[in-house]
């Protein structure tokens, strides 16, 4: 076969390679700037994969970031001393097992019942972690004394992260597991009937991105070294569906696209007030779901037919 | 006894009451959610609305909550129309991802918009109708206004639905759409009333709250998870078991806030979501879709 | 032929697919009663009566989508009734839908390599790949391969369906509807192509269908459904003179 030009790929190794060189320049703001804008792609490529690729919409996503997030500083508060990329491996295995519990039950259902089911069990946790005294309470749990980590380290961590599930994300859809995901999305019950085993997929995609954010979760805790019940709140989820929606959900330049965009139009609208630019992301969404469901990707595919060989 | 009786009427007093207005306000879900399938995410912002127009009509012009109450119902009706002509009609018949993305973009609109406006402060409104006393226990007045007009509320709405052409006309909707159209139901018009109803019960609910308990924007979540959960435990599209299904909510909440600590409600209402999913994913109640 | 015999005898029945006394009820209503037939290996079964006759019920039953209330289903022998959709799909069985489901925002060619990537014959990787371009041409989409499933006619719609079915190879092929909505050119094209695929892949079918004219020149043999039981079964041209078989249509028309 004749190798052909494969934008996509060049596309997020470039964007990577140059997040990648963003340290070098020794610019504390400039570094955190983009430790901040790696987080929210690391997440919204996960969040890509149940609702973008897999069709099931994940209101509580945010509660695999918090349970990685409070797994790792509790190993870390406990005396477990690690290297940090080690330390925060626990917590995405952690929310890999939680995507695993609460998913077997939750993935039996369907459409607005799973999404409503998320949120719920979002909510919960963020009950459980406020009100138990070990899980540090509204206090949450400080982590200065036990760590001290250089912003360097968490960044090249966070983007090793999102540089993986970006890459997953690319490879996914064109091999058995990423079609499965698809067909899915587009018919459940057909899928069943072409012998995909529906519920092992589901699960999996469900943990899978689970762990992906509970990682990101783990080593933004220890950048941050405190963690709180903010983790578990609604308000990062809404910035990861703004993201997702406006880059193009359930395609592999989607997240990564978005979070520029979301920035661009935040930092521009911030301005006047603290609560206008999600007034104005929600009327976008609404537009987006009604003229563009794929977003600014599927824009771009739509108005040339070459651009949609091309743009994945 | 290890549990006061006092304690255990008042907390049953307490969690029905709420749970009439709880009822209410799943009314207005189910109205939506069983007629056109669409889960509108916006249901708790609706709410607020609701009671943002009896916080400012009673602090503004001193008009009491139970005035309120009536004048919220047609301003929701037209509120709703609103968002339905411009937006929610172009995604009934879509898949779910289409209408539940759709409606969380207006509830973020909406949300912000209330706390650009009237900022996060946690407000109440400061009525005080006394209270009566029950035996050992109190019935606070606000809780009894609340809940009659939310019983006054539902009696209307069952006679709306069984006495009139629209109101038939939606029950029909809801069991069989394909059929009510082939009958020359005007299905654009009634998807329309319904979202009117809707969206005036969730205000009606929303300022009954107001009365009860303090509110601020940033309660909608908590608002629409209630709701969510009782239209499930009631069985999609059945009015009465939303609001059997909103008394045992309110009790459930009543007696984990007494025995427990009101703190884990989001926590027994998540298990219990899950649970009816799973267990009756079509109600606990037989009603009219059975 | 001897082999064959033996074979269909060890599999405890008369052939592929044994049905006997399936039952299907939704509330009170019956939609299928106590229903019994058998499809030999390699032959095609037409499935035909008046609408609500529980035709597309006993497809759902078969391929599990719906548990059947009482009767046992066999594939090769083995029980399947029970099983989960994918778990009989694994062995084999694959449908077409009356109202079409294709994957609509995915491209043919996609839509095809999900139907060769999964099932017992499932192929990989570039093996499928290979398979899935195949069936596109087997059915004539091969230009089209790159479009997006939803931009096609109806007509091709259904062959999309039918080239996703036949890409694991399947032993039993269910066809609901497959002519329904065609014009009489797109009708003889489709059966042209139903016969190949009964020649050339020698593939097992039972299939739905209102078009007698189809029904009687594609079928091997017959069954006739009404009201949820079986009335007739037989040869297509001694059914299509069968009394009760005209009685259930007339009845249908007339009512």
């Amino acid at each position: 076969m004749p190798s052909r030009l494969r934008p996509t790929p060049l596309l997020l190794a470039l964007a990577f390679l140059a997040f990648l060189a963003v340290p070098a320049f020794q610019d504390e703001s400039m570094t955190s700037f983009c430790f901040r804008l790696l987080e929210l792609v690391a997440m919204t490529y996960s969040l890509n994969l149940i609702t973008g690729y897999l069709g099931y919409v994940d209101f509580g996503h945010i509660v695999f970031y918090g349970v990685g997030a409070y797994t790792t500083a509790l190993l870390l508060s406990g005396g477990v001393a690690l290297h940090p990329a080690l330390l925060i491996l626990p917590g995405g295995a952690a929310a890999l097992l939680f995507g695993l519990l609460a998913g077997y039950p939750a993935l039996r259902l369907r459409g607005a019942y799973f999404a409503i089911a998320t949120f719920s069990i979002n909510e919960a946790m963020k009950a459980v972690v406020l009100n138990v005294d070990w899980l540090g309470g509204s206090e949450g749990i400080p982590l200065a004394r036990y760590i001290r980590l250089e912003l360097t380290t968490a960044y090249y961590v966070l983007l090793g992260i999102a540089a993986a599930v970006a890459a997953f994300s690319y490879t996914a859809v064109r091999q058995k597991f990423g079609l499965g995901m698809l067909a899915i999305r587009e018919d459940e019950d057909v899928a069943e009937a072409l012998a995909i085993d529906t519920t092992r997929y589901k699960l999996l995609t469900y943990a899978l991105s689970g762990a992906v954010a509970g990682l990101a979760g783990g080593i933004v805790g220890l950048a941050h070294v405190y963690v709180s019940t903010e983790y578990f709140d609604v308000g990062k989820s809404i910035e990861m569906f703004v993201i997702m929606m406006l880059g193009g959900a359930g395609t592999a330049l989607g997240p990564l696209l978005g979070a520029f965009l979301y920035f661009l139009i935040k930092d521009f609208l911030i301005l006047r007030s603290p609560h206008l630019h999600l007034v104005i992301f929600g009327l976008i969404i609404v537009f987006i779901v009604l003229f563009l469901p794929a977003g600014l990707v599927g824009y771009l595919r739509e108005r040339s037919g070459r651009l949609r060989a091309l743009l994945e | 006894m290890p549990v006061a009786f006092a304690t255990l009427l008042q907390t049953v007093i307490n969690g029905l009451l709420v749970g009439g207005v709880y009822g209410i306000s799943a009314l207005g879900l189910t109205l939506v959610w069983g007629i056109m399938d669409i889960v509108n995410i916006a249901h708790g912002e609706l709410m607020l609305l609701g009671a943002f127009a009896c916080y400012f009509l009673f602090v503004g012009y001193g008009v009491t909550p139970v005035v309120s109450a009536a004048l919220v119902v047609p301003l929701g009706m037209a509120t709703g129309l609103f968002p339905y002509r411009t937006v929610i009609r172009r995604v009934v018949g879509r898949p779910a991802l289409a209408s539940l993305l759709l409606t969380f973009g207006v509830s973020l609109f909406l949300n912000n918009s209330m706390l650009n406006l009237w900022s996060p402060t946690i407000r109440s409104v400061g009525w005080f109708p006394g209270s009566l006393a029950l035996g050992p226990a109190l019935i606070p007045g606000t809780r009894l206004v609340a809940f009659a007009v939310a019983v006054l509320a539902a009696v209307l709405l069952y006679l709306f639905l069984s006495r009139t052409y629209s109101g038939r006309a939606i029950r029909a909707i809801m069991q069989d759409p394909e059929a009510a159209a082939a009958m020359g139901v005007n299905t654009r018009a009634i998807l329309l009333l319904a979202f009117g109803l809707g969206t005036a019960f969730a205000f009606l609910a929303g300022s009954l709250l107001a009365t009860v308990r303090p509110f601020a924007p940033q309660f909608a979540v908590s608002y629409a998870i209630i709701a969510f959960v009782i239209v499930v435990a009631g069985g999609l599209g059945n009015p009465m078991g939303a609001l059997l299904g909103g008394l045992l909510i309110g009790l459930i909440e009543s007696f984990t806030g007494t025995f427990w600590s009101q703190a884990y409600t989001p926590v027994v209402v998540s298990l219990l979501l899950v649970t009816f999913l799973l267990v009756r994913p079509t109600g606990l109640f037989r009603g009219a879709r059975a | 032929m001897a082999g064959q015999a033996v074979r269909a005898e060890a599999a405890g029945g008369q052939g592929l697919l044994v049905l006997r006394g399936v039952t299907k009820r939704f509330g009170g209503l019956v939609a299928v009663q106590g229903v019994s037939f058998a499809v030999a290996e390699g032959e095609t079964v037409g499935l035909i009566g008046p609408n609500g006759a529980g035709k597309t019920t006993l497809f759902n039953v078969i391929t599990g989508a719906v548990a059947p209330e009482g009767g046992e289903i066999r594939l090769g022998g083995e029980r399947i009734d029970g099983l989960r959709p994918h778990e009989i799909a694994q062995r084999g069985v694959r449908r077409t839908y009356q109202i079409v489901r294709p994957f609509p925002n995915l491209s043919l060619l996609d839509n095809v390599l999900i139907g060769s990537l999964f099932g017992g014959t499932g192929r990989a990787g570039e093996a499928a790949r290979e398979r899935a371009r195949e069936m596109l041409a087997f059915v004539g989409l091969t230009d089209k391969a790159a479009m997006l499933a939803r931009d096609l006619n109806l007509a091709e719609k259904k062959k999309l369906e039918l080239a996703r079915a036949l890409a694991s190879g399947p032993q039993l092929l269910l066809l609901d509807e497959v002519l329904a909505g065609l014009n009489p050119v797109e009708i003889d094209r489709s059966l042209a192509l139903l016969a190949e695929i009964k020649g050339r892949l020698g593939t097992t079918i039972v299939m739905v269908e209102h078009v007698m004219r189809a029904v009687l020149r594609v079928s091997d043999r017959v069954v006739v459904l009404h009201q949820g039981e079986k009335i007739a079964e037989g040869r297509p041209e001694v059914v299509a003179g069968d009394p009760r078989v005209i009685e259930a249509y007339l009845g249908e028309r007339v009512g």
